[in-house]
């Protein structure tokens, strides 16, 4: 319907951390007074009986977020554009199974601009519009156009991602204020140790998958491919205090004994989520002070030992390789879960599960769509699954 | 008046009634898959419990509780609750505890290869109705269920602890004690002990290694595993600590030439420490969730 802004199908959200949110939600909810509601009381959208689109090139505004492509032949070439001032990307959704109501990552890209798709496997194919988590309900409109694409294209074979560690960057977890000079130069003595911990264990995390881990120095096999790259800086990176909730985190919620110690919200880590992995080179950045803690006495749980310096530090780092190559944040805990766990330290895995996507609150959980980055490794690139 | 009166009753309530239907049906979503974690932070008893997703008398037959495996002290078992149960964020639970003295208790687990335990339970209980990870208007992402030590004969249980549920179920008073925990005391019914007990959990490597800050190993050097364990939720009385802790060594190993070492234990809860006469500790012992094979420990010579 022209001039109609989009219509959202997640009625109910879960704002992981906002708890005020949560308050004000229930507060003005249309349900106040009557019984709370339950969403899997309700039927969920049956989204792939939507009306499909045609692939005739021509733009139509959007009613839904999701919008239903139809079925598609393996190896078929998409071109598609989701336009819009507050759209920040299009999602590709397969129908993975029969569900009615359910579809899992396969790709995407960026807003405003064309993009080939290759069928990685035959069935059904949507669209979901992701918007600016700041752009209020009116100004969530998109119009999307969709054709055939060019038959030659394919995705990449596989993704390089080189990690640098910027000098002295294991520092960063003992400022000079408040660690001895004797605690820095150990730092600094194992910080070759800690590096190859690092490396080799990214390099298992990514096994089998067609990320490939290069080291300082390393060149690709070919040469010419570009490399993304995800580098160890040294300093503690302080967010906006006024800035989305997404972005940031504290590390816990200072009780009485730990009053004096600094809660500043910091990054742990940056990187653009890019979907559909359209951009080879991108990068990324791991911030080691902001594991520090919050000054002395209130040193954080990574800073206790080399093991959990070096799982801190790396599944930081493939958290945010993640983004690189397409992946959004998952609800469940996960390398792509966006909170920090620091109680009994354990290895993560990349694991299947919905999708967390920031909104104006916090992250929303988008329950009917799922992330497997198993299928997304296979969706995104040739080296993998055939 | 009165008829015009009745209208607008009659006007208010139908509003009110539309007021509470959803806007559109259409536009609603799937639950939100949640995941439950089991701890055994009993000291020296293996525990196994029971879950379904609680059902209404009179809404449909419940279904049987599915069983975890056998859990030593200290493992925990996570699992996604629409894999586990069928149902990925149940409003309320129902909860089957069960645990079992092991045969050969004079042993360290560790020594102890086949790990039996009696083929009849010492405390077997269940209780239906709690609020479970949607019990609350925001779910809960991870639900934890945590049988605590506590002596022979009696389970306590902890439900969720620090959440809103545990607020929730604080609020209800369900369990009349200051840690609000379920307390089971021995065999409640004897269809409980019926089934033998479950299978063990499946074992997985606790390793790493010890290496000098240049990387080179550290041979030698004993490695100790303890199990978590939690009696009462942290107080501030000194008298009756610790709350919680880590328990005597259940297994030991030493360090091979590489510095490497490793343990085969279910996926739980446990401190790895280290002991050696000629190097110190960077730290001394290491806190973990397994299965874990990257703990890196640093030497220093005295």
């Amino acid at each position: 319907m022209c001039g109609v802004n989009i219509r959202r199908m997640r009625q109910h959200l879960w704002a992981m951390r906002a708890t005020t949110f949560s308050v004000s939600l229930f507060m003005f909810s249309p349900y106040m007074g009557c019984p709370l509601p339950s969403s899997w009381d309700h039927p969920a959208p049956k989204i792939w009986s939507l009306p499909v689109v045609l692939l005739d090139g021509e733009p139509r505004e959007l009613d839904h977020e999701f919008t239903n492509l139809g079925a598609f032949t393996e190896g078929e070439v998409i071109c598609l554009k989701v336009d819009g001032d507050a759209v920040k990307e299009g999602l590709i959704l397969f129908r993975d199974s029969e569900s009615e109501v359910a579809g899992v990552l396969a790709g995407g890209g960026p807003a405003n601009t064309f993009f080939d798709y290759r069928i990685p496997v035959s069935g059904q194919y949507g669209v979901l519009v992701l918007f600016e988590p700041t752009a209020r309900d009116v100004e969530q409109r998109a119009v999307l156009t969709v054709m055939p694409g060019d038959p030659d294209f394919a995705p990449p074979e596989r993704q390089w991602v080189r990690v640098v560690f910027e000098p002295d960057f294991l520092l960063g977890l003992a400022p000079a204020e408040w660690f001895t000079d004797q605690d820095r130069q150990l730092l600094s003595d194992m910080s070759e140790e800690v590096k190859d911990r690092i490396i080799e264990y990214l390099g298992r995390l990514f096994a089998n998958t067609p990320i490939e881990i290069l080291r300082e120095g390393e060149v690709p096999s070919d040469p010419d491919t570009p490399v993304s790259t995800v580098t160890f800086v040294a300093r503690r990176q302080l967010a906006d205090p006024t800035g989305p909730i997404f972005e940031t985190m504290y590390l816990t919620d200072l009780d009485d004994e730990h009053a004096h110690c600094a809660n500043d919200r910091v990054k742990y880590g940056e990187a653009e989520i890019d979907p559909g992995n359209h951009v080879p080179d991108d990068e990324a950045v791991v911030y080691v002070g902001s594991f520090q803690g919050y000054g002395e006495g209130c040193r954080s749980a990574v800073t206790d030992s080399v093991n959990n310096i070096v799982l801190g530090l790396a599944h930081t780092a493939a958290h945010e390789v993640g983004h690189l190559v397409g992946l959004y944040h998952v609800a469940l805990i996960d390398i792509m879960n966006p909170t920090l766990t620091l109680a009994f330290q354990r290895e993560l895995t990349f694991q299947r599960g919905q999708m967390a996507v920031e909104g104006p609150a916090g992250y929303e959980v988008y329950t009917s769509y799922y992330q497997d980055p198993d299928f997304y490794w296979r969706a995104n690139f040739t080296s993998f699954g055939e | 008046m009165r008829n015009a009166i009745h209208l607008i009753l009659a006007g208010v309530v139908l509003a009110a009634i539309a007021a509470c239907e959803p806007t559109d049906l259409y536009f609603a979503d799937l639950p939100i898959e949640t995941s439950i974690v089991f701890y055994n932070f009993s000291t020296r008893y293996y525990a196994a419990f029971g879950l379904r997703a609680h059902v209404d008398p009179g809404e449909g037959e419940p279904g049987e509780l599915e069983k975890t495996p056998l859990m030593a002290p200290g493992v925990a078992s996570r699992v996604n609750l629409v894999d586990y149960i069928g149902h990925a964020c149940p409003v309320s639970i129902d909860v089957e505890i069960y645990l079992y003295r092991r045969v050969n208790d004079d042993r360290p687990i560790g020594e102890d290869e086949e790990e039996l335990v009696e083929s009849t339970p010492i405390v077997a209980g269940r209780i239906e109705d709690i609020p479970g990870p949607c019990g609350w208007w925001i779910p809960l992402g991870i639900y934890t269920i945590a049988n605590w030590d506590a002596p022979e004969g009696v389970a306590r249980v902890k439900f969720a602890q620090g959440s809103t549920i545990d607020e929730m179920i604080l609020g209800l008073a369900l369990f009349p004690n200051e840690d609000a925990v379920w307390e089971v005391h021995g065999v409640e019914d004897a269809a409980l002990a019926a089934d033998p007990p479950p299978p063990l959990m499946e074992k997985q490597p606790i390793a790493g290694r010890v290496t000098y800050p240049d990387g080179t190993g550290v041979e030698g050097v004993v490695v100790l595993l303890g199990t978590k364990f939690r009696v009462r939720l942290d107080d501030d009385d000194p008298t009756n600590d610790p709350d919680s802790d880590y328990s005597d060594p259940i297994d030991y190993t030493i360090t091979d030439a590489d510095g490497a070492f490793a343990f085969e234990r279910p996926p739980g809860v446990y401190r790895v420490e280290f002991f050696s006469d000629v190097v110190a500790f960077r730290p001394g012992s290491v806190e973990v969730e397994s299965p874990i094979e990257i703990i890196e420990i640093l030497a220093e010579p005295w």
